[in-house]
């Protein structure tokens, strides 16, 4: 096995900052749109959701610690059915980052650059994106490493600024004749925690030890406390009528804090500048998972993968001018949800059971290190 | 390096049209046309034509004022104080009518060579005759267009709304940015109120809140405001004068400082003013039967400040209050804050009750 290029605790970061992506935007719209005051409710129970198939994502990996993804697909599927479960998962991530980024550029362009041409901020996006993925996993390890903390930082903040305008009371009525809106929510609300299953891409490169499920749950824990604590907050400043209506909640949350003296006036303009950060990180992540996937898919020698790499750049940039209309980016195509329900809670879930089953013998040649791992099969 | 060196939304800081404030007056008439009419500029029917603007559906309903400052390449010394659209003056009122402000805005484009530019935008005045039909939809173009800020204060005029932006303050040199500041006094004026954000007005409309919104009143150098506007929903539906404007933000938990003053205690005629430097307010209502009482809890801390040996004029303490109580009840809605009770139970038991009281 090739020493691993990541360790440990940079998985908590890596699955924190490819979760924590474009959405971070929308979530407490379109969770209040659905579940009303108790949204909230609907993201903790849907970050739960996450964390039993985020479990069962890592149970996956455990059982192929020396394979990502793509790579593990092929070795249970076999050459057809792995490269077709292949193709639909390469089709998903290839269309989540498109879209995902289309959505980044839009809202950049409400807020911050609105002359500038979809097109170029795209391009842009998509070429800084790109560029960190040829220069390796140490280094997108490095740079989601610097940014993380500072969007986490920038994140709780805004939050810690706007308390003072929140309102407890408009919270309430808690789960008052919503208890079906709640739970109907609970899995469109887990769909926004997209990023867990990148520790399929992202565990073959980590050094394993016991502590590595501790740290990828604390990488799930942190967006999903950062969802709930956001929604809160919006609730809690605008109320469920305003926060329905805001295109993006949070930005309109930064605008709405106030100070007695003149004093971070432009306070978003700072805050969006951390934003980038967090989207590039996702984008960053996805890109490389992106790769993956299309170079186990055309068995693309590694000499040739930066072929592949900016390969991606007239795909993603077609994906980002097909869709023209943002509203039905922002809410998620219906077919992006269904596929992604489908590797979510049914391909992923199986495979694992699978191969927990499967693999009941201890395997030779597998150091005890490996064999130490919680959810190992021993 | 290349990519760094460019920037699509570069404006040059004289090219931009920086938007101070903004008048909203019903149309017809034509706000300030009296004063159109004494000036000696363009005679008034031809700068009525150009405030017209052809509308897709509908009659114009609305007159927009933008106050623009002048910022002159070559800078010259100004005469006196003051601003106006007067030769030399420091300021630029342009009038437009229409029947959608977002319309009106790109309109106002083909009048000025600057690019019109929100950020910096001040306060928006609203007339009370535009305010009684309902501030929703005058408001909707400002919540949604990103430039805006949710800090921008409000203010309702009686009569019209431009006549405000067209004060020449002594101090200031612009009057929008006259208007800001007064709110912040707030401190130290209890008659002042100072909840006029954009931010907190939406909320309070979408929110189903009745509330008050401070009264713009000028004269031809000066501004005062002097009480509030009542809105239920979105709509004027009455004026609060000073004291019972002091009395709403005691009860509301609004009041951030003020004078109070009272009948001596110790000699009659003599008056004592207390300097109110803190007030919190705790409000209960008490469901008994079918009775309902509200429990206020009122903690004043302040400092002596004066003593005058005269006849007071009237006494203003537990009578004061009581005496406005009738006004909180106007505007009160017993989702304020400081009321812990169940919503549900307010909109089932309490509003009802209420709805008999406000306005009545």
């Amino acid at each position: 096995m090739n020493k691993p290029k990541l360790n440990s605790m940079q998985m908590m970061t890596l699955i924190s900052a490819g979760t924590l992506g474009v959405d971070i935007l929308t979530v407490p719209r379109r969770m209040v749109e659905s579940s009303g005051q108790d949204a909230w409710i609907s993201i903790l129970l849907g970050g739960l959701l996450t964390l039993i198939f985020g479990t069962l994502a890592y149970i996956l990996a455990v059982q192929y610690p020396d394979k990502d993804f793509p790579e593990i697909l092929i070795s249970i599927g076999g050459k057809f059915f792995g490269r077709l479960m292949l193709l639909i998962v390469a089709i998903y991530v290839l269309l989540y980052l498109g879209l995902s980024i289309k959505i980044f550029v839009q809202a950049l362009l409400v807020f911050l650059l609105d002359k500038t041409p979809v097109f170029i901020l795209m391009l842009l996006m998509n070429l800084v994106a790109g560029y960190a993925v040829v220069k390796g996993l140490e280094t997108i390890g490095r740079v989601v490493d610097i940014l993380f903390p500072l969007t986490i930082f920038t994140i709780f903040f805004v939050m810690l600024l706007a308390l003072p305008q929140a309102d407890p009371i408009r919270l309430k009525p808690i789960l008052y004749n919503n208890d079906k809106n709640v739970l109907k929510s609970i899995i469109p609300a887990a769909q926004r925690f997209t990023g867990v299953g990148l520790i399929l891409y992202y565990f073959k490169h980590t050094n394993k030890s016991k502590s590595s499920f501790l740290w990828f749950l604390a990488g799930i824990c942190i967006p999903v406390f950062s969802y709930t604590a956001l929604t809160l907050i919006t609730i809690m400043v605008f109320g469920i009528k305003e926060t329905a209506i805001l295109t993006y909640p949070p930005l309109t949350l930064i605008k709405a804090i106030r100070f007695p003296i003149s004093f971070l006036e432009r306070l978003e303009s700072f805050a969006a500048v951390f934003w980038i950060g967090i989207v590039f990180n996702a984008a960053v992540l996805f890109y490389y998972s992106s790769l993956r996937n299309i170079t186990v898919f055309f068995s693309i020698p590694e000499k040739y993968e930066i072929y592949a790499i900016w390969a991606h750049l007239p795909l993603l940039m077609m994906i980002g001018q097909a869709e023209s209309n943002v509203w039905e980016v922002l809410d998620g195509t219906p077919i992006i949800r269904t596929v992604q329900f489908l590797i979510v809670l049914g391909m992923i879930p199986l495979l694992a059971g699978y191969t927990f089953l499967k693999n009941r013998r201890r395997r030779p040649g597998e150091s005890k290190k490996i064999r130490d791992l919680p959810f190992y099969y021993t | 390096m290349l990519l760094l060196a460019g920037c699509w939304d570069h404006i040059d800081i004289e090219q931009r049209g920086y938007v101070l404030g903004v008048a909203i007056d019903a149309y017809p008439p034509m706000p300030g046309k009296d004063e159109k009419a004494a000036s000696e500029e363009t005679p008034p029917e031809e700068e009525e034509k150009i405030e017209m603007m052809e509308t897709h559906t509908g009659k114009p309903s609305y007159a927009m004022t933008i106050q623009m400052p002048i910022l002159r390449k070559n800078p010259q010394p100004a005469e006196g104080g003051g601003s106006s659209s007067e030769g030399g003056g420091l300021t630029w009122e342009i009038t437009q009518v229409g029947n959608s402000f977002m319309a009106m805005n790109r309109e106002l484009l083909a009048r000025t060579s600057l690019s019109l530019y929100y950020e910096h935008l001040q306060v928006i005045i609203i007339s009370d005759q535009v305010a009684r039909k309902g501030i929703s939809d005058v408001l909707d173009f400002f919540t949604r267009d990103p430039e805006m800020r949710r800090r921008v204060r409000i203010f309702i005029s009686k009569g019209e709304a431009k006549a405000v932006l067209d004060v020449k303050p002594r101090i200031e040199e612009y009057s929008s940015v006259y208007l800001a500041e007064m709110p912040t006094n707030a401190g130290k004026n209890s008659r002042i109120v100072h909840h006029t954000d954009l931010g907190q007005v939406i909320q309070l409309i979408h929110n189903d809140l009745s509330f008050v919104l401070p009264v713009a009143q000028a004269t031809k150098d000066e501004i005062k405001i002097t009480g509030a506007a009542a809105f239920k929903g979105d709509k004027l539906v009455g004026w609060v004068n000073e004291l019972e404007t002091e009395a709403i933000k005691l009860i509301r938990n609004l009041y951030l400082g003020g004078v109070v003053s009272v009948k001596s205690p110790e000699q009659k005629d003599a008056l004592e003013v207390l300097d109110i430097t803190k007030a919190k307010t705790k409000i209960t209502p008490i469901i008994n039967n079918d009775q309902i009482t509200m429990d206020i809890k009122i903690d004043i801390k302040g400092n002596y400040a004066e003593y005058i040996n005269k006849a007071a004029l009237e006494d203003i303490t537990i009578d004061f209050l009581k005496e406005n109580i009738r006004i909180f009840l106007k505007s009160a809605d017993l989702t304020a804050p400081g009321l812990k009770l169940h919503p549900a139970a307010c909109q089932l038991v309490f509003l009802p009750f209420l709805n008999r009281l406000v306005f009545a």
